[in-house]
């Protein structure tokens, strides 16, 4: 394997590690009420929109595994849930314009909407009203903070580390004019 | 020409779909699993769970000492106040311990308790278990039960040598029998999908005393937690038109987003002698 795509898959899994060990030892003290921002979601989303589809499922499932195993809960939930929406992101960021903020606040909030949905279908065996209460109570402001936090997350880490952007703005090409 | 010519690229699209295909269907399989399946995974467990205690721990020290920084900014107006009543308590417990000998009672246990920081806290969406940094060479067994100044946190249900797993009592999975301190009255809290953030309160006649404001402490009788911590204050309350049945929201006392510490207390002697027999199986604690 080449020097800089070992260097490549190391960073991105530091870059989600350690967004892993924040939510699970910082994030909490912040939280308003029940909502809290997702980091390891909004970490994942950044690196959805910036790889293919088949490396984002591979890292959503490992990144869910990861949050299933640690803390003992129903093992497969995390898994399932981040390994549907690393996909979905990384196919849906393909037609979008992903450079800009406001689609990537855009794609953060509807993720976390999404991700709920699922886990808390798995998490109440589909209750339809029991989901939607939990959607309003918990989700909505948990998807405001993530889509606040998350691109906070990013940039800092990015440029403590300097690492490559998501998206890179030199790769935008404009169609040539006819 | 070539075989390989004939032959369209495979497309990266369909890639994707059979990767997430793979692995939805198993994680789908791991949920789906029964405890006494998932056994194989406990090794594995155990090493994430002591990597995760080790970096959360050192990199969480920052916010536990915001934490615990504005508790000592409250708690110091109180210190005043606190060996007055540390007296009177002091005077009051001699006085149960007279009175229960003069009535043949049995004496109550006295605390076996260790103080834990919380050094990790669950990373999905509710996150109702959190981590602490005593395990078992510290004593602790399962069934201990976790509190604070606020009042009842939860239950050890996993113990590994250097520190445990808190189940909190708003885990789906924690009942608590408790007791409404103004009127007396026996219920069960517990989470429940309808009311994600707060606890339900069961097994209420619809005419009990009950009203908005009343404070709710544990009554002991589950098997479990000893009886009056403090537990929560009612929230809401009405009466269900279709059912007829009463629907009482909890407030927990404690902020559990914002735990940094935990006193650790051993299960009374007489609920783990009770539970050992096997006469008695709490179906609620």
């Amino acid at each position: 394997m080449r020097k800089e795509v070992v260097v490549e898959i190391l960073t991105e899994a530091g870059y989600l590690l350690l967004a892993f060990v924040l939510q699970a030892s910082v994030v909490s003290y912040f939280a308003i009420g029940e909502m809290k921002a997702d980091l390891i979601l909004g970490a994942l989303v950044y690196v959805s929109i910036s790889k293919r589809p088949m490396h984002s499922t591979i890292v959503g499932f490992l990144v869910g595994v990861l949050q299933d195993m640690g803390f003992g809960g129903w093992i497969g939930i995390n898994a399932f849930s981040k390994c549907l929406l690393a996909l979905l992101v990384s196919h849906a960021s393909r037609s979008t314009f992903k450079e800009r903020y406001w689609t990537q606040l855009v794609l953060l909030l509807s993720t976390v909407m999404l991700h709920d949905l699922v886990y808390f279908g798995f998490l109440y065996g589909g209750g339809v009203s029991q989901i939607g209460s939990a959607l309003l109570k918990v989700s909505v402001g948990s998807a405001v903070l993530t889509a606040l936090v998350s691109p906070a997350y990013d940039f800092i880490i990015r440029r403590v580390f300097s690492l490559k952007g998501p998206v890179s703005r030199e790769s935008v090409t404009l169609p040539r004019e006819q | 020409m070539r075989k390989s010519d004939e032959l369209p690229a495979p497309s990266p699209r369909y890639g994707s779909l059979k990767a997430a295909a793979v692995c939805l269907a198993f994680s789908f399989l791991m949920f789906v699993l029964k405890p006494d399946d998932a056994r194989w995974l406990s090794t594995p467990r155990a090493g994430l769970e002591s990597a995760v205690v080790g970096l959360t721990g050192t990199i969480g020290w920052v916010p536990r000492l915001i934490v615990l920084a504005e508790q000592s900014r409250s708690l110091h107006s109180r210190v005043a106040t606190d060996p007055l009543l540390l007296e009177n308590l002091e005077a009051l417990r001699q006085e149960n311990r007279r009175l229960r000998n003069l009535l043949g009672l049995a004496q109550r246990d006295e605390w076996n308790a260790v103080m834990a920081e919380v050094v990790g806290k669950e990373t999905g969406r509710l996150g109702t278990i959190i981590l602490v940094n005593r395990g078992s060479s510290s004593g602790v067994t399962e069934g201990w039960i976790a509190c604070s100044p606020e009042g009842l946190v939860g239950k050890v249900s996993r113990v590994r040598e250097t520190f445990s797993q808190v189940q909190l009592i708003t885990n789906y999975n924690s009942p608590v029998s408790v007791r409404v301190e103004r009127s007396g009255v026996e219920a069960v809290v517990e989470w429940t999908p309808a009311l994600p953030t707060k606890l339900s309160m069961k097994f209420v006649q619809p005419d009990a005393d009950l009203k908005t404001g009343d404070v709710v402490v544990s009554s002991g009788l589950g098997g479990v937690y000893p009886a009056g911590l403090r537990v929560g204050r009612v929230t809401k309350v009405r009466v269900d038109q279709d059912s007829r049945e009463s629907v009482i929201e909890v407030r927990p006392f404690v902020d559990f987003s914002r735990l940094a510490v935990v006193l650790l207390v051993a299960p009374e002697k007489i609920k783990v002698e009770m539970l050992e027999s096997g006469l008695f199986a709490p179906d609620v604690d």
